[in-house]
């Protein structure tokens, strides 16, 4: 029984994990280019994974210069708080405008218009924000039409399949092992390039909006096999999701212009009074980061608090915005909530994290020979459906450059059968006072949530990673599964998750505890200001035997911040 | 436990590869602000410790796959609010794997079999193309379903996976299939000819009996907006043919034209 295990060999030049928007560009490229593809998905192409919330479309205007230029200043200061790779957003925002919208609407991807023809915007009708074909479902359309093309074009695909880890040999990934989770089958694969594409975000706290499969792996195994990464502290949080039910976490009630109006959504106290709205902050040309900092101020005026007693309010906007326009409003509806008239509890979520596997935005080449991570695995997120199809394009392009030079390497036995050992191990039924693998993941995330929330201190820092390490020495050894049948055991999945998110989530607080400034989303209630002279830096990770090695490296490009220190709660940015 | 703090669930528990036969378990779960029947199930596993399997991934209407039946009916987990009592069991029409999560390739392959993808002989002129919010408006009232085939598993006329072939009564692909072949079929810019596709799909099966539009939790017009639309292009297209058929031609002696003995 124990020898019959490495169920399945199979060998591909290119493998592609992830079957959202950045995984299926990345896929039909390799299978364009003539190459062999296998692309790996943990949950379905198109239906698991983040590509499917993506809300706002947006437009660009990059035949203008001056607008271009303009764009790319704005993105980098609120977008990413100056970190971000500024020549990568303006490449990204071409192949938008060039690519991915006339491809996407020929596949029939209908950007709502109007009765004229003219496409619906909030504001600007040359650069603002669109949707496909309503606000909120544009990344579930997205997905819909390239599913579709994946499955047509018969791109080999595994779906229900859990990767497990890269295989690496003399510094190079020459395959992946993984889990077939509806027959309980370990696969080894055999490959001269690997893309990972497994998104940016990560169900590592209480409420988050990433999906249930997203538990860190792509971070963990890329982390594992010697890659490095990068800026994993910034982490990006979202005040204006609903509080209940628990299972609506993810619904979220964009801050950004509804279509047809200028109008956004406003914030509550628990007193019922307005605390934000963006026409309060009219130069402020984003308000996702300070939504965030109002709330803080209003917690500690105890008006609100993180997980509930704010509210979110459309009240001001005409009834026909909402019921044309917006895919949310059903759900209030379906609550029994008069959206035009009443005002929903919210609380905040856990959203995506702009850091992850470093990579060169032009080749999307990690640290790891033959391992590249478009999209919002890599290090360069900013976080956008369009922008993740352009990385997935470029990425398959150089894997397939790369996959025509070699031949397929041997694997190392060896390796492959201690991972093989490992999913093995994990595969016994728990013991009287052990925990479910789902119950260990759940305290993990409480974890997180009561000490890694959006505000940091240092003291909180260390209480979280004495907590973590608490779980994986005393409670980690008695997880046991509630049986060990191999037909989709989904408890074996998550067991394997829990190990994942123990190491993502030691990892980005060691990441976030190296950062002694606030910015962006991330924000240290002991270091409660931006230095730009000394943290317009990278923060890059590098794993050293059992223990990890920081570096940082410099970030100043040629949209910088204009002041050297600010007060993080008043700042612009 | 009292009545108004808790629930009751009784949930059906069944994998096949051991289990001689499926059972249930019953959780008492506590009630939750505007619990939904996913908020119950997540609370079975992570709190009365139940190895359950139950497929989801978005929780919030996106990704379609939470389809259960509760007490018979059947629902998107994500989406039906939780009830004093409970019996959750799995999509009907659809193999188990395990527990609540069903094999739903049978559908998915019946929508694949349809093409329903948008097919040009104009080539596509450039972003935005032209085009009316009126123009794209039958199309536009599809747009939202998710696949989650919870109308097909409900369909009284759906053959079960294992008897579906290509003979008449067989055939029916079923509502979730056909919204997603009208939605390309109804689109302004689709400029290929659909109806042998919408008769290999076994349209007269359907009985309009509008439990599909019932039981859909995006309110999608099944009926009316997907399957009243693609047997009127059918019926066109075959009218057009018995004309041609019937106006003088010199081609009616090709082959395929004449009947089999």
């Amino acid at each position: 029984m124990q020898s019959s295990q490495a169920n399945r060999t199979l060998e591909t030049d290119v493998v592609v994990i992830g079957g959202g928007s950045a995984g299926v560009y990345a896929a039909l490229k390799v299978q364009a280019e003539g190459l062999r593809v296998l692309q790996i998905v943990k949950g379905f192409v198109g239906r698991s994974g983040a590509s499917i919330f993506a809300g706002n479309l947006q437009l660009q205007k990059t035949k203008d210069p001056v607008a271009e230029e303009k764009f790319v200043a704005v993105r980098a200061r609120y977008g990413s708080s100056y970190l971000n790779d500024q020549d990568y957003i303006k490449r990204a925002c071409r192949f938008t405008e060039d690519v991915f919208f006339p491809e996407m609407e020929a596949r029939g991807l209908y950007i709502r218009r109007d009765e004229r023809g003219e496409l619906i915007t909030s504001s600007d009708r040359a650069a603002g924000n669109v949707w496909a074909p309503n606000q909120g479902f544009s990344g579930t359309m997205i997905m819909e039409l390239l599913r579709k093309e994946v499955l047509a074009r018969k791109v080999p695909l595994l779906q229900e399949t859990m990767v497990t880890s890269l295989v690496v040999t003399e510094e190079q990934v020459v395959g992946v092992t993984a889990l077939d989770i509806v027959r309980g089958e370990l696969i080894v694969v055999r490959a001269k390039a690997v893309i990972i594409a497994t998104g940016p975000g990560n169900y590592l706290a209480t409420r988050s909006t990433a999906t249930r499969e997203q538990c860190g792996n792509g971070f963990a195994m890329a982390y594992r096999a010697g890659a490095q990464m990068q800026d994993l502290e910034m982490q990006w949080f979202h005040a204006s999701d609903i509080a209940a039910p628990k299972a609506w976490m993810r619904l979220h009630l964009y801050p950004n212009p509804m279509p047809v109006t200028d109008k956004t959504l406003r914030l509550y106290g628990t007193d019922r009074t307005t605390f934000f709205e963006p026409a309060m902050y009219p130069q402020v040309k984003q308000p996702y980061y300070l939504q965030l900092r109002r709330l803080y101020n209003e917690v500690k005026k105890g008006n609100a608090r993180w997980h509930g007693g704010f509210y979110g309010g459309y009240t001001h906007i005409e009834p026909e915005i909402m019921e044309n326009y917006s895919y949310q409003t059903q759900f209030f509806k379906h609550l029994g909530i008069d959206i035009n008239k009443e005002l929903v509890e919210l609380g905040i979520t856990w959203h995506l994290t702009f850091g992850g596997i470093r990579t060169d935005t032009h080749t999307f080449a990690s640290s790891l020979t033959g391992l590249y991570a478009p999209g919002g695995v890599g290090s360069h997120g900013v976080g956008s459906i369009t922008y993740v199809a352009y990385d997935g394009t470029v990425a398959a392009e150089q894997a397939c450059e790369r996959a025509r030079r070699l031949t397929l390497q041997p694997l190392p036995e060896e390796q492959v059968q201690r991972e093989q050992r490992r999913l093995q191990g994990r595969l016994k039924v728990k013991g009287e006072a052990g925990l479910l693998p789902a119950q260990i993941k759940k305290r993990i995330r409480e974890i997180m949530t009561e000490k890694m929330g959006y505000v940091k201190s240092e003291s909180r820092m260390a209480s979280a990673l004495d907590d973590l390490s608490e779980v994986r020495e005393r409670t980690l050894p008695g997880m046991g599964l509630g049986s060990t049948s191999r037909n989709w055991n989904y408890d074996w999945v998550e067991a394997l998750d829990a190990e994942d998110m123990l190491d993502v989530c030691e990892l980005t607080i060691r990441s976030s505890m190296q950062r002694k400034e606030s910015r962006g989303y991330f924000f240290r209630e002991d270091y409660p200001y931006i230095d730009n002279k000394n943290w317009l830096k990278h923060t890059v990770a590098t794993r050293v035997g059992d223990d990890v090695r920081f570096e940082h490296t410099p970030a100043v490009q040629k949209f910088a911040p204009p002041t050297e220190t600010d007060d993080f709660l008043t700042a612009d940015y | 436990m009292s009545i108004d703090t808790h629930l009751s669930a009784k949930i059906f528990r069944y994998d096949p590869t051991t289990d001689t036969a499926p059972r249930y378990d019953t959780v008492e779960v506590p009630l939750q602000s505007r619990m939904r029947v996913l908020d119950v199930l997540e609370y079975a596993v992570e709190n009365c410790g139940l190895g359950l399997a139950f497929r989801h991934f978005c929780g919030v209407k996106r990704c379609g796959m939470c389809g259960v039946n509760v007490n018979g009916k059947p629902v998107l987990a994500c989406w039906e609010e939780a009830t004093p009592s409970m019996l959750i069991e799995p999509l009907a029409n659809l193999p188990v794997i395990r527990d609540l999560t069903v094999d739903r390739s049978a559908f998915e392959r019946a929508t694949i079999e349809l093409e329903p993808r948008l097919v040009r002989q104009t080539p596509y002129s450039s972003f935005p193309e032209a085009m009316t919010h009126g123009e794209v408006e039958e199309s536009f009232r599809l747009m939202n379903c998710i696949e989650c085939y919870v109308c097909s598993s409900a369909c009284p006329a759906m053959p079960a996976p294992q008897q579906r072939d290509d003979t008449p009564r067989h055939n029916f692909a079923g509502p979730g299939s056909l919204v997603q072949l009208a939605k390309v079929a109804l689109h302004p810019k689709d400029e290929l000819d659909r109806s042998g596709l919408i008769e290999s799909a076994g349209i007269e099966n359907c009985t309009w009996c509008y439990r599909c539009e019932e039981v859909c939790p995006v309110g999608i017009p099944i009926v009316s907006g997907a399957i009243l639309p693609l047997r009127a292009i059918a019926l066109k297209t075959r009218e057009s043919v018995g004309r041609d058929v019937a106006a003088p031609s010199g081609s009616c002696e090709s082959p395929g034209n004449t009947s089999p003995p």
